[in-house]
């Protein structure tokens, strides 16, 4: 097993262990994962089902706590941080694309890409063009008053990610985001993700077992069985 | 607008039924509050004007009197009323609160009607029939009164009164005075002793007339007069009136002024037992009070004062009783609100527990949580409460100018059921927020549970 070198890092974690009561069973979903994830890349955690890698994507983002090792997210010890300060952060610096997209069902497409850029007390003028230019940019801006019930799927993971990059977070978090999609749909979502990347150099950090993914990753991490398992570098 | 306030009234009107339902519910208490909150006003005032109209705001009596002057009013008689009139009526700080300052004259003695045999004991006052009037008029808070006047005597009338319609029955007056639903009292029971009467006639005033003045009726009054001494008036029946109550119809005799004097003072006119004071507004009794208190005080006067709560206390019972009336019906408007909100709120968070991870996801703290479901309690408390009192104004506006009426206990005639949610200024406001408040309240811990779980497992939730 490989483990990342010395170079700025946007998530480093240190024997991580998370380990769940299922009623009178204890399950451990991670058993010790070491890893570094360096800024600004396209990275992809990998991993059958039940390895471990959507609770590995948890911690990173901060909504979910390890039973031990310690977390570092954009240099900060996230472990020290109250849930007020996590929600802060969170607000600040991560963002999430998820597999069901998550968009809240009353907002239209423009006010849930909106809606992280009042949470940070964005003045108005900059929050509507923000918002536009991320409508625009991920090709839904005819569809901006459309509630998320009135659009496709391809078109409301669209949302999401105008959602999830309309702040200028440094880490996008990905979990499976392109599952509920049809293969043409999902490749499209992945390259709209990859340009989203390369213009505004966040960091993302897809989860996923899907083999076409995989194609785009600068860095592989193999999970199985909660432990960390393998490292690719493919730039 | 807020965005969650546009959220929550998004959120609101996602589930419409289930919204409308609770709203409804609110707005059924607000109601129902209101409603009932109107009505026990326009008893309260009710109960204020017609006791202000009969025996004024305040009386002064001289010190004891209210204790023990019904056994001997004589000897807690006010002397000299009228200079005491004149010093209270030309006070500066008085005399714009005042509307009427008279003399009244508590007694009671023997009634007699020899004419039948029929004698009886009674209790009355002397009044000024004018200043009667004027007392009768008083309505300051502008109720819709049965009644208007009840005067049925004149000053120029020395010698006229009314008696109760029971004290009537009891002399054996019923055809005489048209008393309707009079029993004829059997013949056996009746029984001539002409000895009382011979006794009674000894003690007549030789000035008086012996047989019944023009068309009316005339009764003897026996009294003691204020050396202990009996005294005989004869007193002219204008009217027998129900007194509401059978003990006062039973007893009651109201007379013109100078007569009472005649029979419980004689020569001496310059004695009353008490000053009857109405005042512009009821609001003004403690100024008044006071005032009174430190002019008695300043001038040696031996007088104390009583308001129309300590003269009646029935009016502080009623008033508790529906007091104790509406808080009931207002705690179980409460409950059902409050357990109403609890549910659609718990309802509402359940359905949405993975868009609460979602926003938690996206940054919202646990407060903002707390803040969106405390705004839709507050929304749904607010429209809830704002409906109410549009309905509750609606019913109060149909009822008062359906002309609906009651007979109270007590009371001489019907009363009108009318709803005065206006006359307290504070009322409707005080009922919107404590309705909105307990939906608030109501909201908050359902809404701190859904703040307080783990977001990962809130979106896991499907």
């Amino acid at each position: 097993m490989e483990i990342a070198g010395k170079m700025d890092s946007a998530v480093r974690l240190k024997d991580v262990t998370r380990s769940y009561e299922m009623g009178k069973v204890k399950v451990e979903a991670l058993r010790g994962v070491t890893m570094e994830i360096a800024a600004g890349r396209f990275s992809v955690i990998a991993g059958p089902s039940g390895s471990g890698k959507t609770t590995l994507l948890n911690i990173m983002g901060l909504i979910d706590s390890p039973t031990g090792g310690t977390v570092e997210v954009c240099g900060t010890d996230v472990l020290r941080l109250n849930d007020d300060a996590l929600s802060d952060f969170r607000a600040r610096k991560v963002s999430f694309v998820f597999q069901t997209f998550n968009l809240i069902p009353v907002l239209s497409a423009y006010e849930n890409v909106e809606y992280p850029l009042l949470l940070a007390k964005m003045p108005v003028q900059e929050r509507k063009q923000r918002t536009m230019e991320m409508l625009e940019a991920v090709g839904i801006a005819d569809f901006s008053r459309h509630r998320p019930n009135e659009l496709s799927g391809g078109q409301r993971q669209r949302v999401a990610i105008a959602r999830a990059l309309s702040k200028r977070p440094d880490i996008v978090l990905a979990d499976e985001p392109t599952a509920n999609l049809d293969s043409k749909t999902g490749s499209a979502i992945i390259d709209l993700m990859l340009r989203m990347q390369r213009d505004h150099h966040a960091t993302f950090i897809f989860c996923s077992h899907d083999r076409q993914v995989f194609e785009y990753a600068e860095e592989l991490f193999i999970m199985k069985d909660g432990l960390l398992i393998e490292r690719k570098v493919t730039t | 607008m807020n965005k969650t306030v546009s959220l929550a009234i998004r959120n609101a009107a996602r589930n419409k039924r289930r919204s409308i339902t609770t709203v409804l519910a609110i707005a059924v208490g607000a109601a129902s509050i209101i409603l009932f909150g109107g009505y026990k006003q326009s008893m309260k005032y009710g109960f204020e004007t017609n006791i202000v109209q009969i025996i004024g705001h305040l009386h002064i009596y001289r010190r004891g009197f209210f204790s023990y002057g019904a056994g001997n009013p004589s000897h807690y008689s006010i002397d000299n009323y009228q200079g005491l009139i004149d010093s209270i009526t030309g006070d500066p700080q008085l005399r714009d609160k005042l509307t009427v300052t008279t003399p009244v004259i508590s007694l009671f003695g023997i009634a007699g009607n020899y004419a039948k045999d029929a004698s009886k004991t009674f209790f009355g006052r002397g009044i000024v029939p004018s200043d009667k009037a004027a007392i009768n008029k008083w309505n300051d808070y502008g109720i819709r009164l049965y009644r208007v006047n009840r005067t049925e005597i004149t000053d120029n009338d020395t010698e006229g009164g009314i008696i109760g319609q029971g004290l009537a029955r009891m002399l054996r007056l019923c055809d005489e005075l048209a008393v309707k639903d009079c029993e004829v009292q059997p013949a056996a029971v009746v029984k001539s002793d002409n000895a009382a009467k011979e006794d009674f006639s000894a003690l007549e005033e030789p000035s008086t007339a012996l047989e019944p003045k023009g068309q009316y009726p005339r009764l003897d009054l026996l009294g003691a007069s204020s050396k202990g001494a009996p005294n005989v008036v004869s007193l002219f029946i204008r009217k027998a009136v129900n007194q509401g109550d059978k003990m006062t119809d039973e007893n009651y005799v109201e007379m013109h002024i100078d007569l009472a004097k005649r029979l419980v003072f004689g020569k001496d006119k310059g004695r009353v037992t008490g000053i009857i004071l109405q005042l512009k507004h009821t609001r003004d009794i403690p100024f008044v009070v006071e005032r009174l208190r430190g002019r008695f005080k300043a001038e040696g006067l031996d007088l104390e004062t009583e308001d129309f709560e300590q003269l009646v206390p029935a009016f502080g019972q009623a008033i508790s009783m529906f007091n104790t009336i509406f808080s009931f019906i207002a705690v179980v408007m409460c409950i059902i609100v409050l357990f109403t909100v609890v549910n659609t709120i718990t309802m509402s968070i359940m359905e949405r527990v993975n868009e609460i991870g979602t926003t938690r996801a996206l940054g919202v703290r646990r407060s903002g949580i707390v803040r969106l479901f405390i705004t839709e309690g507050a929304l749904l408390g607010a429209t809830g409460a704002t409906v109410g009192v549009i309905a509750a104004v609606a019913a109060g506006y149909i009822i008062n100018i359906a002309g609906l009426t009651w007979m109270p206990p007590f009371n001489v005639e019907p009363v009108y059921i009318t709803i005065l949610i206006f006359q307290e200024p504070w009322f409707v406001p005080l009922t919107w927020g404590s309705l909105t408040t307990l939906s608030i309240v109501s909201s908050f811990f359902p809404a701190r549970r859904a703040s307080r779980m783990a977001v990962v497992d809130a979106l896991r939730h499907v």
